[in-house]
């Protein structure tokens, strides 16, 4: 018993006009060549890998060594506040807790504080060591220079620690802080 | 046909050149609006982050669709990528209507988890073009494929599966078909023996043994996309089969010669006797695919196979199962076998692995030309060449009652007990069956 392939030859195959045409009728070829998918490909992911190289930086020294548990956006349950630490009252409302290195001033900080104290919530701002216990309770990340956090805690009205960021840029994230207390409150 | 040039238009829709130039530009302008979006926010590694999350998923997703259907798509090939990624942010638009994250909106292709991956963006750029990098290549292998067919004169093979997406197939004109052959020790006329569905030469071997041994020069071809000839063909209507054979019988000189066809064989052998009479001495059919119309023929075959059953309602499911069937292939016929053996001991392991060694078109074809253009019911009823059916009495495919009632007076009738697999049950008898030159009817005794 043999397994065969033969090889007929081209002469014995073309009687049918059809079957010659079949590769040239219009359309029997696809419309693009075979290299320009590669081509543009390569083209496209160098471009890409430049643009992400551009985009991924070192976190910076006020920010989260972890850049995904900054302004991560997730509700917290976490764990539940004095009545009172170093004179702020918690419990009946939802309080916002600033953490700043430098008294917070100027039109951004005032366009942010008015955004989140819209609705009933009260603001209670601590600089530099000065919040460091509060910072403890609340759970704020150690920023990368290991100095003060800069950044914000929300705490909702049963003194429960909901939400809890570093964010040096918070004045142009106001919407942030509205989105989550808005949703605690 | 397989493909005709209105479906080939319609598979390479997604690849017109201007069409892709202006879905590039629409996913680079859509995109550059995201990453401001989020720039002024200061989260610009978010954009990232969920751009190649989306990249890496959308290029998944459209290498697995053009391995299983064999076509690229879908029509907005590039903008897919857009969809995705507006899927993967999600949350941040919910975000920004006032709902805060949940761990449950990872169902945002990990829109949470995303972040925690060790490396950060920089991991998920490699990922992402290592993804897109496997669908380029899939993709630039398919055009290959398709210019290659194209310039040899073949109608591409569009929906062509398996390795068929990545290497061109073989134009059945320049090769023919592979098969057994095996030389007689006396100078016997010459029996040519095709296959039923699904099946391929294996299924003939003990038969074509014992044919041989009584001095015939026996040809065993496995049919155009199945078994050993997988790679021929993009087309595999009945006249390409039909036509490949004839093909086969011309390139060893061998006619006019025996032609013994089991099941869907039967009408591939009725085509070449209907176009080359001087090709074929006689038929010997057994247990031929013989309906006396499509209902019948849709009843008893979809009764005894589901994908047979739902390919030949046009269901989508059978188009998808049989697709990823051939994706699967390799595994496949390595696992048959195996299979078998513990199902059924009988069954000899090359035809089980030929069982699953079968591209998608040529059983869908097949299938589809026991319905449609069959034109073994008009010779049953009168052949032109002496012809011998051989019955098998216990046939639920085929059954006795049906295909005898299809016969003509001249019909030279064999009935053996056994199934629709007759000649793996009775390969003997069988071979007894072929060489009888008179219109006899065999005792089950022999």
């Amino acid at each position: 018993m043999t397994t065969a392939v033969a090889r007929a030859g081209r002469a014995s195959c073309c009687d049918d006009p059809q079957d010659t045409a079949w590769g040239r009728l219009p359309g029997a070829a696809p419309p693009l060549r075979w290299w320009i998918p590669a081509a543009v490909a390569a083209v496209v992911g160098l471009v890409l890998a430049l643009v992400v190289v551009q985009l991924v930086r070192p976190p910076g020294p006020l920010d989260d060594p972890d850049p995904a548990a900054q302004r991560d956006g997730l509700l917290l349950a976490g764990p539940a506040l004095p009545p009172d630490v170093d004179g702020a009252d918690f419990g009946g409302r939802t309080v916002v807790v600033l953490f700043e290195r430098d008294e917070p001033a100027g039109s951004g900080f005032e366009a942010w504080r008015a955004v989140v104290a819209d609705d009933g919530v009260e603001l209670v701002v601590r600089v530099g060591r000065a919040g460091d216990e509060l910072a403890r309770l609340v759970g704020m990340a150690m920023p990368m220079d290991g100095m003060s956090p800069v950044g914000y805690a929300v705490v909702d009205a049963s003194r429960t620690v909901r939400y809890a960021t570093l964010d040096p840029a918070y004045t142009i994230n106001a919407f942030e802080v509205d989105v989550i207390t808005g949703a605690v409150s | 046909m397989t493909t005709t040039p209105d479906r080939w238009s319609k598979a390479y829709r997604p690849l017109r050149p201007r069409s892709l130039a202006v879905q590039l530009l629409l996913l680079l302008a859509a995109e550059l609006a995201l990453y401001a979006s989020y720039d002024v926010h200061d989260a610009r590694f978010h954009w990232a982050t969920h751009f190649l999350v989306a990249l890496a998923f959308a290029s998944l997703v459209l290498l697995v669709r053009l391995l299983v259907t064999g076509v690229p798509g879908p029509r907005l090939l590039l903008p897919s990528v857009l969809g995705f990624h507006l899927f993967a942010m999600a949350p941040d638009i919910a975000f920004r209507a006032g709902l805060p994250h949940y761990p449950w909106m990872n169902v945002f292709l990990g829109h949470i988890a995303a972040h925690e991956m060790p490396g950060g963006d920089g991991t998920w750029l490699v990922i992402a073009l290592v993804c897109v990098g496997l669908f380029v290549g899939a993709l630039t292998a398919w055009l290959r494929a398709r210019h290659a067919e194209a310039a040899a004169g073949m109608p591409p093979g569009i929906g062509l599966t398996g390795m068929a997406v990545l290497r061109p197939q073989v134009d059945p004109r320049l090769a023919t078909l592979v098969h057994d052959q095996n030389e007689p020790a006396a100078g016997g006329p010459t029996v040519v023996l095709l296959h039923g569905l699904g099946a391929s030469s294996a299924f003939w071997r003990p038969v074509a043994a014992r044919v041989n041994d009584e001095g015939n020069r026996t040809i065993v071809p496995d049919l155009l996309g199945f078994g050993a000839s997988i790679r021929l063909g993009t087309h595999f209507h009945l006249d390409d089969q039909a036509a490949a054979v004839v093909r086969l019988i011309e390139g060893h000189g061998a006619g006019p010669v025996v032609l013994v066809a089991h099941s869907y064989g039967a009408v591939v052998a009725v085509a070449v006797a209907i176009d080359r009479p001087d090709l074929v001495r006689r038929l010997v059919l057994v247990a031929p695919a013989a309906f006396a119309d499509a209902a019948q023929a849709r009843e008893r075959i979809g009764g005894r196979s589901w994908i047979a059953r739902k390919t030949m309602s046009g269901s989508p499911v059978a188009d998808v199962a049989c697709r990823t069937m051939c994706l699967l292939r390799r595994p496949l016929t390595s696992l048959a076998p195996r299979v078998a053996e513990q199902i059924s001991p009988d069954i000899p392991p090359d035809v089980a692995r030929d069982a699953v060694r079968y591209v998608w078109p040529a059983y869908r074809d097949a299938l589809m030309s026991l319905l449609k253009d069959s034109p073994l019911p008009g010779w049953l009823a009168d052949p032109p060449l002496p012809t011998t059916v051989v019955i098998a009495e216990d046939d639920r495919t085929v059954p006795a009652d049906g295909l005898g009632a299809l016969l003509g007076p001249h019909i030279k009738v064999v009935r053996l007990p056994g199934t629709h697999g007759l000649p793996l049950e009775r390969p003997a008898e069988v071979a007894r069956a072929i060489l009888l030159p008179g219109n006899t009817t065999v005792s089950p005794a022999l």
